[in-house]
């Protein structure tokens, strides 16, 4: 009866887990037991036998007050915040974290043994966890791979100091290695928003500058999704980067010129000018590359796969197709969606060499090959030529990590976070794609195999392709209704004035009402006509097309302003009051942001109405 | 206060700060706060000893007592830290309060 009705509710409330569970054998363990005894209050206590050794995983007296005394170590009143566990047991303490939690909090629920979940599918009454939509719910053998994806969507720099990291008690000590594995994804999944976060400060103004100045490109350009079915997926995808060991074996990729998919790297694209190496396409994205590293006359008709956020200068310099792949905000998603075609936001990645990755995956290629990906120091420099990277010293001290060799070599922390991204992208894919290390030198990428990039040619750069012809023929996404997309760029004038004024509206409401806090007794019924104005308005400005772009400026400038914007104290005027003067501050920012990118859409629209 | 009343009173509160500690998986912490307080417990449940020598109608088994402290010793040993806690807090801590109100004032 508890499994029946447990599977009822896992069909129509989680139909996508249930059908990993139904293809899953969770298989039964050797030296493995679950079973459940009874505390001296007559509640259940979970016991698991492993290797002979009897774990208990609740107390022998009263299993309910040691599950109240264990949450009272945790703050939920804050906003926001993700509570990830490690372990499932019985379910009692995940019950009482449940009761605690508000409705926007949520849950990352991850059991590591398939066993213990099997076991409580059919004798624990699920169904107040499976129907409650703020839990997510991962078993190791099931669905462990989507955990980390879905953290991440959820991680905001805002929101890392409330998160909670809990684990049942003694499930560290019953499964230690899976434990420090889960640890390790919650410490990525955090220092990836750490670095995006700084990245977002150091890179807010060219972000925006460089999204508003592109735009006039979206008449004469391309999305990725334009091009899915397109390509011969069984020719191999070589993604070029720029990194030490490309010195060692840069001529052989002229043997795979015509023969595979080549995309290059923004950094490697001059050492291929420059050795005469023949690639299909190029990507760049960080909004501040020197524009001199894709200068050569040999690459300006070449496809450039790009963002909005990409360098105006390198794009302007630019003469061929660009291809967008990534989003700045939801901009070219509501863009491509309004004009009926496909656009949405793909993974990033952190740097160039993972957004070629994401484009070959994204293209269905079968087979990527990785050169120049050392991902770690080489003895001449950080980079192709002997380059050395000016940001070295800044980025954290040098750390150890093993080579494809199996040695140990010196990488930093940055690479160590892109090698991180590639296993976990390499894992993602279950062995669909063939992943080939062909750099013949860094750090040892788990899940792709070595060879070297000879032997990669020798054996898979076989037969001609056709990918020059797809990328000429490909019509520009809107050649069909130019005018149209036009007058919606062309609409940006209105908006830009729009924001001015709904902004200028806001700092006016929330004067007001920071003058109604001031007063004794406060007049609530007033202030909060406000509140509702100020809010009406925010939720007016975030849907604007135009503020979409402004996004990441705003945010990289707010950062101290908002970093407390989910705490919640016991002192509620004081909440209030904090809420307020954030909300004036953010907005004060806002108005200066407006002012220095008023040039800037002035140049765009000129643009836009002479092409 | 008789300064027996006053040890049983502070042990209790002691122990409950501890057993919190090993309830809530603070391992390290609790272990360290517990070695701090297991003399003073030694010295607390002696002087309910003498007390009961020299008070013959006080109610005390000393064989409760000793069992319990050895059970808790017991899971400490076996790194049972919910179990130990559990002995604290629902077996020896209850006996102390017990304890505590056949004391005189």
């Amino acid at each position: 009866m508890i499994y029946e009705k447990n599977i009822c509710e896992l069909k129509d409330y989680r139909p996508q887990f249930y059908n990993k569970i139904k293809a899953e054998n969770l298989a039964k363990r050797l030296n493995f037991n679950v079973r459940t005894t009874t505390a001296k209050d007559g509640n259940p206590v979970l016991e698991i036998e492993k290797e002979q050794h009897l774990y208990r995983l609740n107390s022998m007296y009263r299993p309910l007050a040691e599950v109240k005394r264990w949450c009272e170590q945790y703050q939920f009143q804050n906003l926001g915040i993700n509570v990830t566990m490690f372990g499932m047991g019985n379910l009692l303490f995940v019950c009482e974290l449940l009761k605690r939690m508000k409705a926007d909090s949520k849950l990352y629920l991850y059991e590591p043994e398939p066993e213990v979940f099997d076991y409580i599918l059919h004798m624990v009454d699920m169904t107040f966890l499976i129907t409650d939509k703020r839990v997510f719910l991962y078993v190791s053998g099931v669905n462990e791979k989507e955990f980390y994806y879905d953290l991440a969507k959820q991680t905001h720099w805002s929101n890392l100091a409330m998160q909670i990291h809990c684990c049942h008690p003694k499930y560290e000590e019953i499964f230690p290695k899976e434990y420090e594995i889960f640890c390790k994804w919650i410490l990525q999944c955090d220092t990836t928003e750490i670095v995006n976060r700084n990245t977002g400060v150091f890179f807010a103004k060219a972000f925006t500058e460089n999204s508003i100045r592109n735009l006039p490109f979206l008449l004469e350009s391309n999305s990725i999704f334009e091009f899915l079915g397109k390509f011969d997926t069984e020719l191999p995808a070589i993604i070029v980067a720029a990194g030490p060991s490309l010195d060692k074996n840069i001529d052989i990729l002229k043997k795979a010129e015509g023969k595979s998919f080549m995309i290059a790297t923004d950094t490697a694209v001059r050492h291929l000018v420059k050795a005469g190496v023949k690639f299909d396409c190029m990507i760049t994205v960080d909004p501040k590359k020197p524009e001199r590293y894709m200068a050569a006359p040999e690459c300006q008709k070449l496809p450039l796969f790009c963002s909005l956020e990409s360098n105006f200068n390198i794009m302007h310099q630019h003469r061929g197709k660009k291809i967008w792949f990534r989003d700045a905000g939801e901009y070219l998603t509501k863009l491509y969606h309004k004009f009926g075609k496909e656009f949405s936001m793909l993974k990033a990645g952190g740097n160039v060499a993972a957004g070629a990755w994401t484009i070959c995956r994204t293209l269905g290629f079968r087979r990527i090959v990785f050169v120049g990906q050392d991902l770690a120091y080489g003895e001449n420099g950080t980079h192709a030529g002997g380059g050395v990277d000016g940001v070295t010293k800044d980025v954290g001290d040098v750390i150890l990590t093993k080579g494809i060799f199996g040695n140990e070599i010196q990488t930093r922390e940055d690479w160590r976070m892109y090698l991180e991204w590639f296993e976990r992208e390499i894992a993602d894919c279950e062995n669909k794609i063939d992943v080939i290390d062909a750099t013949e030198g860094g750090a040892l990428i788990h899940g792709s195999s070595v060879m070297t990039l000879q032997e990669v040619v020798d054996k898979y750069c076989t037969r001609k392709g056709d990918v020059a012809e797809i990328f000429d023929d490909m019509p520009a996404s809107f050649s069909e209704n130019l005018v149209e997309v036009k007058k919606e760029l062309l609409h940006m004038q209105k908006e830009f004035q729009d924001l001015s004024f709904k902004t200028e509206e806001i700092l006016h409401e929330a004067d007001k009402a920071l003058v109604l806090l001031g007063e004794k007794p406060v007049k609530m019924y007033e202030f909060e006509y406000y509140a509702k104005k100020i809010s009406k308005t925010n939720e007016w400005i975030g849907k604007q097309s135009l503020f979409m772009l402004l996004l990441r400026y705003i945010d990289g400038k707010s950062v101290e302003i908002l970093k407390n914007m989910n705490v919640v104290t016991d002192n509620v005027e004081q909440d209030r009051y904090d809420m307020v003067v954030m909300m004036q501050e953010y907005y004060k920012i806002v108005k200066v942001i407006l002012k220095e990118i008023e040039p800037f859409v002035a140049e765009a629209i000129e643009t836009i109405k002479r092409a | 206060m008789s300064a027996v009343r006053d040890k049983v009173i502070h042990t209790v509160e002691n122990i409950d700060e501890v057993v919190e500690l090993f309830y809530q998986q603070k391992i390290s912490e609790a272990l360290d706060q517990f070695m701090d307080i297991l003399a003073e417990i030694t010295e607390t449940v002696d002087a309910l000893f003498v007390y009961k020598e020299e008070n013959k109608d006080f109610s005390l088994d000393r064989e409760k007592i000793t069992e319990m402290l050895t059970e808790a010793m017991n899971a400490l040993e076996e790194k049972d830290y919910v179990l130990m806690a559990d002995v604290l807090q629902y077996d020896f801590r209850e006996y102390l309060e017990e304890l505590e109100e056949g004391l005189e004032e």
